[in-house]
């Protein structure tokens, strides 16, 4: 186990290489620069000149080379869009609060959506579960920008209970929570029903009502377990996705996030904090693929990780 | 209308000894380019360099009655998160926020009659070649870190300005213009080859041309200075972003820049300057533009500009809120439908021609711009210097039978073989959007031409327009005037401008009436020519001249909601900065809600 | 999901019965589960009622999607316009009803494209494992860690500046599917792989190998049909996902362009009109809604019914 993790972590920071030489590439073939503004043709030398300046003139392997050069050395970058600050710095800024935004949205939506699929689950077939299915389903169809709209219309400029966005207060939590968690809860709920419903008519659970168990310890022991190995390879992403942060709900909340940074940063070319940011997120992810491979091992012993083949 | 006499009645009311005296040949040589093309060519009145009544009263420190106590003399405005990066125009012009330019106030200012008044410069003029142009600063001013203000910061915010090294973004404003400017951005010489020196003593600047340059003055609006100090300490104008180490001598110091949230200013204790201003504390609000109009309904925000259909029909609507809709003259701006010249089908003139009869501008205007804009069938906008749109009205006039016609001589009847187009669009706005569809729909009515609209975001349609060959063939986009003098409007579509047509005899006359040091009237004479010339070839279908829509709280009150002799009442272009002299005429009143 | 072995048991059961008994098919025993759940039902209906929509648009639309009355602008529902009119004076319901054409075509090549990718992949990955299951698992851990947005908007603005104008032909929507399509195919991949890891430790296929049934011959006869189910079910849920993408690509600006309609860019250009024209918005957002939940229903009803132990 302890050699399948290390060997995991290699190939997570081989992938990062991978992803960080994906994006460096992709973003200098976007037509455009940081320096595209205004509105006249810049005199030849000056352009020259501020792509000097940033070292944008070198060849695109060679930037690359010494932009991994030095974040190997914990440095990366001064941002084009905030001279006076640091790439780590907006970012140690700026996740805190996509965290502190993520948190309550997993807790809710993971215990809302918990309930709701076991209601569901457990009630199949009945009025219970068409009415919690489509509610809970409603919270997919929507894109969380139209609700985040919505939202605003009723709780801020017709009711004033809140403010229109911003950062801060307390109140400013509510209403991008709430927009933020329909969409997870849903899915969530979904899956949970899914996957209760497969373990609740499996062979082994049907063996063991027939031995006469207890439905309660039927429900812990042979249902919940297997039910649980669908749901963490759909519902253990999900973390990481709202963790990173959704650039609709920061922009129209006006969060000071990452979510929202991912989108000004592309807008304007700022190069550095591009790739700060893919590397991050692609940091999150490559974890949590680690960690949900291992709880798969852990869950259901039969799945062989590491390389089994046909040859039985 | 004879404008010398009313300027000699003027300038005879000040005395010999008064520092607004200056020399009446002098001052016409010199200001009248600006002043008196055609704009505003009347009796400017008692005070007239002084902006108004209410300066005067607030000079002498008298607030106005309903004026709210200092603690609640606050004002914010929405700015675009997006870019909001350094404060300073002589450190980047193209990314600041809405509210900038308060830290240092340029050599001459704009009045909210469009005309130059002094600013640090008390006085200015210009040799008999118009190359030479000498600036006498006001003495006695400082910086907040002690230093006086002097022609030597100046001459460094300059240089640092044409240093290929900090590669400023607006290097082409000086170009051909500025002895030494062209070889210093170039690398080819040194920066203190730039005509921009001192003069006969510290508080005296000497700007030297290479051509005549009879709107050096307007120019110099333009003119914003960093510390030579700070900029020697610490290398570049970003030092002023940062509260720690800005250094001000304007009416305003930063005094905090929470990033991502917002800006603010605070009155700067040691000012030393001039202007009178009431407001103690100044708030850019960080924002994405689609947000502003919800801010500004919960008071989040004091204003608001260029709003979205929507906004402005919401806010017309109710009476109480359509007090709050100004409608001002902005920066002049034109949006047009432009072609590139050099490319297929647009390099045959008649297809152009069809396309400027096909756009039905009334419509337009009625049915989705309102008040936002105003049918434009020429270059330069009504009130501009110049401008003369009655007389070109006809050409690109709408009329839809002309246009099917002109298409067909083209070789492309009813529209047939017309191969599809999709017209680029730059960082649209909801209005914007709008009104590209409604000129896709009219051309495809009119002329049955489909025509598809892309959107880009702005560094990838600048960097697409400003490749050589340029990479757009059609586009919609805007320009508003970078200060008041057709040569600079008119500049656009020179050769090498902005776009691929090129016109040797517009380039001519352009050059012609840029350099003319004669009578002003036929200065304006010569431009107009230049404009038929742009107009009759259909280098762009002008559609419309945006007329900026404010929103503006009540409790903004003050001399710079006074009509305009155009009977305009809005916070005149640029806003709120020292280049003009709404800081000085504009205060809270008490019943202003508590907000910020 | 042990299908296979459950129609071979009836059929070996019936002739020592001697009873004629009628033998249902396991589509029929399917179909049968399937109509028996209300919500399928509903999300059948809906679907088809979608795809009814998309095919016969010219049909049923009272205009073209280009045909725009500046004179009709900002209109509310009426008699005249059941969906009101946008603010270029287009009539709702025509660009409601090609909207959907275009949802349901760019939401079903982008999928299809998808799995042209990922299920292969995937596949594969879960079948031979080793080598091709290490490369695999790493494509789908770059895939998954480019940020997907990110990604779209590269891609998509790479596509747009004409760099690949030449491979890509086929306008916008072309380069749309493509965009959703690469960023999408990543689930389908590591579903079927995950289903393959499961599937081929079950008793019955080790039942398979050990009377010397080929590799080809277990993946094609025994696993392939048991992992389709839920790939099924995957595409069908994949379709929704399809359609956001589109509606995200468009509120950044860099989707479909117009004139052609897309349910995504005509909600995402709403918002600013939601106080006044709440028409704009309401009618393509309950489009949308309605095709999630159909699609989402159906493939839960799909689901559902193939699954043989439910009684």
């Amino acid at each position: 186990m302890a050699r399948y993790i290390i060997g995991r972590l290699i190939s997570l920071i081989f992938v990062l290489l991978v992803v960080s030489f994906i994006a460096f590439t992709l973003m200098h073939a976007v037509p455009g620069g940081p320096f595209d503004t205004g509105e006249r043709r810049l005199p030849e030398a000056t352009r020259q000149a501020q792509l000097h300046k940033y070292g944008l003139d070198k060849s695109i392997p060679e930037q690359y080379v010494r932009y991994i050069w030095a974040v190997l050395h914990g440095d990366f970058g001064v941002p084009f869009q905030s001279p006076n600050d640091t790439v780590l710095g907006l970012i140690a800024r700026a996740w805190p609060v996509t965290i502190r935004i993520g948190v309550p949205t997993i807790i809710i939506s993971f215990t809302f959506g918990t309930i709701l699929g076991f209601i569901a689950a457990l009630r199949q077939n009945t009025w219970v579960d068409y009415t919690v299915t489509t509610v809970a389903t409603l919270g997919l169809t929507v894109p969380n920008f139209v609700v985040a709209t919505w939202l605003i219309l009723i709780l801020s400029t017709q009711l004033g209970w809140v403010p229109t966005g911003g950062w801060g207060e307390p109140k400013n939590y509510i209403m991008p929570v709430i927009a933020y968690s329909l969409a997870p809860t849903a899915l969530v709920a979904r899956y949970v029903r899914v996957s209760i419903l497969e373990a609740l008519h499996a062979d082994h659970v049907r063996t063991a009502r027939a031995k006469g168990l207890s439905e309660q310890r039927v429900l812990r022991h042979h249902v919940a377990r297997n039910a649980m190995i669908p749901a963490t390879t759909v519902l253990l992403p999900e973390i990481p996705n709202i963790l990173t942060g959704s650039i609709f709900i920061e922009s129209v909340f006006r969060i000071p996030g990452i979510g929202r940074f991912f989108v000004t940063s592309t807008t304007s070319r700022d190069y550095p904090m591009i790739l700060a940011l893919v590397l991050l997120v692609a940091a999150v992810w490559g974890l949590t693929y680690l960690i949900t491979d291992i709880l798969y091992t852990i869950l259901d012993p039969r799945i062989r990780i590491g390389g089994g083949s046909m040859r039985g | 209308m004879n404008e010398k006499n009313s300027l000699s009645e003027v300038l005879d009311q000040f005395p010999k000894d008064d520092p607004l005296s200056v020399s009446r040949r002098r001052f016409i040589a010199a200001g009248a380019a600006a002043m008196a093309t055609g704009f505003l060519a009347t009796n400017a009145g008692a005070a007239p360099l002084q902006g108004g009544r209410m300066a005067t009263a607030l000079r002498q420190g008298t607030p106005p009655a309903d004026a709210a106590p200092p603690e609640k003399q606050l004002i914010i405005f929405p700015a675009d998160v997006g870019i909001a990066k350094v404060l300073d125009f002589y450190e980047q012009v193209y990314q600041r926020p809405f509210v900038a330019d308060l830290f240092s106030e340029p050599l001459v200012r704009m009045n909210r009659e469009f005309e130059i008044i002094p600013g640090v410069a008390d006085s200015w003029e210009g040799s008999e070649d118009g190359k030479t142009w000498t600036f006498k600063l006001r003495q006695g001013l400082t910086w907040t870190d002690g230093n006086p203000l002097t022609a030597a910061d100046w001459v460094a915010t300059f240089q640092y300005a044409a240093n290929p090294e900090h590669a400023w973004d607006f290097t082409w404003f000086f170009r051909d213009v500025i002895t030494g400017w062209n070889d210093a951005v170039d690398g080819k010489a040194g920066i203190d080859k730039v005509g921009v020196a001192q003069g006969a003593s510290e508080y005296e600047l000497v700007i030297s041309t290479d051509v005549p340059a009879p709107y050096m003055p307007a120019m110099m609006l333009y003119s914003l200075p960093l510390s030579a100090a700070a900029l020697k300490e610490h290398g570049s104008g970003v030092y002023n972003s940062d509260p720690a180490t800005a250094v001000s001598c304007g009416p305003y110091v930063l005094s905090e820049w929470t990033p991502q949230q917002q800006i603010v200013y605070t009155k700067n204790p040691n000012y030393t300057g001039t202007m009178n201003v009431m407001v103690e504390k100044v708030i850019n609000r960080l924002a994405t533009p689609d947000t502003y109009f919800t801010m500004y309904q919960n008071n989040e925000v004091d204003y608001l500009e260029e709003p979205d259909p929507a906004s402005l029909t919401l806010m017309m609507g109710d009476e109480a809120t359509a007090k709050e809709v100004h409608s001002g003259v902005g920066d002049f701006p034109t949006w047009y439908i432009f072609f590139d010249v050099t490319k297929a089908p647009f390099d045959n003139k008649m297809v152009r021609q069809a396309w400027s009869h096909a756009i039905d501008r009334d419509t337009l205007k009625s049915q989705v711009l309102g008040p936002s804009g105003t049918p434009a069938y020429s270059w330069l906008a009504p009130g501009f210097p110049a401008s003369q749109r009655e007389a070109l009205q006809d050409i690109q006039k709408f009329d839809p039978a002309m246009a099917k016609d002109l298409l067909s001589q083209a070789g492309f009847p009813d529209g047939k073989d017309f191969p599809k187009q999709t017209m680029w669009l730059r960082a649209p706005s909801p209005l914007d959007k709008t009104v590209a569809g409604a000129l896709s729909a009219m051309l495809k009515e009119n002329l049955n031409i489909e025509v598809e609209l892309e959107e880009h975001d702005s560094a990838g349609f600048t960097a697409a327009l400003n490749a050589k060959p340029t990479q757009i063939l059609l586009g919609w986009v805007r320009y508003g005037m970078d200060y008041l003098d057709p040569s600079n409007m008119l500049s656009v579509w020179k050769t090498g401008g902005r776009h691929s047509w090129s016109n040797p005899d517009f380039d001519a006359k352009l050059k012609e009436a840029s350099e003319y040091l004669g009578a002003p009237e036929e200065r304006i004479k010569l431009f107009q020519e230049a404009e038929r010339i742009l107009v009759e070839d259909v280098p762009a279908v002008f559609v419309y001249h945006g007329t900026r829509v404010q929103f503006i709280k009540p409790w903004l009150k003050g001399d710079f909601l006074t009509p305009d002799k155009n009977g305009i009442s809005a916070m005149h272009w640029p806003a709120y900065t020292t280049m003009d002299t709404v800081p000085e005429e504009i205060y809270v009143s008490s019943d202003a809600p508590d907000r910020g | 999901m042990a299908t296979t072995d459950a129609t071979t048991l009836s059929a070996s059961v019936e002739p020592t019965l001697g009873v004629r008994r009628k033998s249902r098919t396991n589509f029929q025993l399917a179909k049968q589960r399937f109509f028996r759940q209300k919500l399928a039902v509903v999300g059948l209906v809906l679907v088809v009622l979608f795809l009814f929509c998309a095919l016969f648009a010219p049909l049923l639309a009272p205009t073209g999607y280009a045909d725009a009355n500046l004179m009709d602008a900002n209109k509310f529902p009426s008699r005249e316009f059941p969906f009101g009119t946008d603010t270029i004076g287009h009539d709702m319901v025509s660009r409601v009803i090609y909207g959907i054409r275009t949802s349901m075509v760019v939401a079903f090549s982008a999928v299809a494209l998808a799995c042209l990718i990922g299920v292969p992949l995937g596949l594969a990955a879960g079948l031979k494992g080793g080598l091709l299951d290490f490369i695999v698992l790493r494509l789908v851990e770059i895939m998954t860690a480019l940020p997907g947005i990110l990604f779209a908007i590269f891609l998509m603005s790479v596509i747009n500046s004409g760099a690949f104008k030449r491979i890509f032909v086929g306008g916008q929507v072309m380069n749309v599917v493509v965009v959703i399509g690469i960023t999408s195919w990543v689930p389908l991949c590591r579903l079927m792989r995950a289903q393959i890891l499961q599937l081929r430790e079950q008793e019955y296929v080790t039942a398979a190998r050990s009377i010397g049934a080929t590799e080809y011959r277990v993946a094609v006869s025994h696993l392939l049909p048991n992992a389709v189910p839920p790939l099924i079910i995957a595409i069908t849920l994949a379709i929704p996902a399809a359609i956001f993408a589109e509606a995200g690509l468009s509120f950044l600006g860099i989707g479909i362009n117009e004139p052609v309609p897309s349910l995504g860019k005509m909600v995402s250009d709403s918002r600013q009109y939601i106080q006044l024209y709440w028409h704009l918005g309401l009618f393509p957002s309950l489009a949308i809604a309605l095709a999630v939940l159909g699609f989402a229903f159906l493939g839960d009803g799909l689901r559902d019914a193939l699954d043989p132990r439910q009684i």
